[in-house]
């Protein structure tokens, strides 16, 4: 008898056990499923040539109409994220979209807009033996001076530095903290890697050992340059519409673009970054100038709202104050910047290395022939640098906008052998 | 610098802000968490950048999207549609009985 109460009372927490597992595996099927669809949407995005064919042919009729609605034979749609020029590259874009429509890169790569004085002071840090933590581009960002021997990370750690290649700041952290030596954290990018940051600030898990070069740019005000710019040249095609960063603006919220819109009178859509989500922002840009309308639409509303991410704005403003900052190959922006506040110093790398900031009218940066300035800004096309693919490739980058994935150059020298033909054919006429 | 992963949240740390997510190959890895707290719970699907979660993306944000493309696109898109919003509402139903 004891022998079967015994089967019994195992029999039972076979049974329990089993059911438990049946729970987790059809919650996580839910999941799962739930995952499952929108990966077929993204699928669906990214694959569906019935799809991409349709909104073509519409992109196609409404063009007829904008260049009547607006007197223009051609016009320009600038992008202001390298993720959508390289969508617009990688896929093809600019040979589906109607001759006349060009669509031109502006300011989407941070890497590309960072000074060299800034990487001249981490090489400094490197080579003085503390811990130095990069991106993966940063890693390979050239500097104009020579420092020591080194003119990027990389360089430095050939010489025997501790440069470190992170994927992100939670990597770095995790790192540091094994370690407990001197280290700092480059923290380059725009808006969308800003909170991340401030909330390794407030939850205090940024490490005492470990701190934070904060060379976080805001995008809007370098729209407004480039659109600014594009008006001092009128013999170019004008820029009449504008692709807005995906995920800059999930955490700014749409309404960031709202003074571009209202100011410029150009249509503004915020856009995914699968193809069709590309393709039906343009249908959208053209729509509205048919309308002889200007206003902020989203296309990429599955993952962004007007108003953003009001709590990671918050985090922002509490951690981050507001300068005027300097973009490599173009000068000074006014309120363009993000650096620490005075209260969160014991954080800052600018405060404990005694790291000096870029003075105003400082010499060019950029390498001698370079034309990443004018690239970034939609004044010039890679394939009019003289220095592209013949002395900067993307194995031997010399030029910011070559290093970077989300660089013009970078994307153009991988994915772009249509765009190079076009100008090629382009140039010979 | 745009370039965002979409992933599963498995695990939330409120206290920390950080998340354990699941970029679909089964890894679980760690993230920082950039929005509201109360956006980010087990099960939903989020946009993660550079080790931070940016949105939420789930099926209501889905739906949205799909509407946003009827809307849009007329007729041509909604043939896809339906095929999303049945599985879609599978997934609710499986959900639906999780608590």
């Amino acid at each position: 008898m004891y022998r079967s109460l015994e089967v019994s009372v195992k029999l039972w927490h076979v049974f329990n056990l089993l059911s438990k597992v049946v729970f987790v595996v059809a919650s996580r099927v839910g999941v799962y499923l739930g995952f499952k669809v929108f990966r077929e949407l993204e699928s669906a995005l990214r694959y569906d040539r019935e799809l991409a064919s349709a909104i073509v042919k519409k992109i196609g009729e409404y063009w007829e109409l904008c260049r009547r609605a607006v007197w223009e034979e051609k016009l320009k749609v600038m992008d202001f994220c390298g993720t959508h020029e390289w969508t617009i590259t990688h896929y093809g874009i600019r040979g589906l979209v109607p001759e006349g429509l060009e669509l031109v890169a502006g300011p989407g790569c941070p890497v590309c807009v960072t000074p060299s004085h800034y990487v001249e002071e981490l090489l400094k840090l490197a080579l003085d033996g503390l811990v130095i933590y990069a991106y993966g581009d940063v890693y390979r960002l050239r500097a104009h001076k020579d420092v020591r021997g080194a003119r990027s990370l990389s360089d430095a750690r050939a010489l025997g530095a501790d440069v470190r290649v992170v994927p992100d700041i939670l990597t770095a952290i995790r790192d540091a903290v094994k370690h407990g030596k001197p280290s700092v954290f480059a923290g380059i990018g725009f808006e969308t890697v800003a909170p991340g940051y401030a909330q390794a600030i407030l939850k205090a898990h940024l490490p005492g050992n470990l701190k934070l070069l904060s060379l976080v740019k805001l995008t809007p005000p370098a729209m407004f340059y480039s659109l600014e710019v594009s008006r001092e040249k009128p013999i170019e095609p004008p820029i009449m519409g504008v692709i807005a960063p995906g995920h800059v603006s999930t955490i700014t919220g749409a309404k960031a673009w709202e003074p571009v819109a209202e100011n410029y009178e150009i249509p503004v859509v915020v856009s995914g970054f699968e193809p069709v989500d590309v393709l039906i922002s343009i249908l959208e840009i053209l729509k509205q100038l048919v309308r002889g309308e200007h206003k902020v639409t989203i296309e990429y509303v599955r993952a962004v709202t007007w108003h953003g991410d009001l709590s990671a704005q918050n985090s922002i403003m509490r951690v981050f104050e507001v300068i005027d900052d300097a973009w490599r190959g173009i000068g000074f922006l006014p309120k363009s910047g993000l650096r620490l506040r005075e209260r969160y110093k014991k954080h800052d790398a600018f405060y404990e290395y005694g790291i000096s900031e870029l003075k105003a009218g400082g010499e060019n940066d950029m390498p001698a022939g370079c034309r990443c300035a004018e690239i970034v800004l939609g004044k010039a096309y890679p394939s009019q640098c003289p220095l592209f693919l013949k002395t900067c490739t993307p194995q031997k980058p010399v030029g910011p906008c070559m290093v970077s994935s989300e660089g013009t150059c970078a994307i153009w020298a991988k994915y772009g052998s249509r765009e190079l033909l076009v100008r090629l054919a382009h140039e010979l006429k | 610098m745009c370039i965002g992963t979409p992933a599963i949240i498995l695990d939330v740390d409120y206290g920390n802000m950080t998340a354990t997510v699941d970029y679909g190959d089964g890894v679980p890895r760690s993230v920082l968490i950039g929005i509201s707290e109360e956006k980010v719970k087990r099960g939903d699907i989020v946009v993660v950048h550079a080790g931070v979660v940016v949105s939420r993306m789930s099926e209501d944000e889905i739906l949205e999207q799909i509407r946003f493309f009827k809307e849009a696109l007329g007729e041509e898109f909604v043939s896809i549609a339906s095929t999303y919003i049945s599985l879609l509402e599978k997934s609710r139903v499986i959900k639906g009985n999780e608590v």
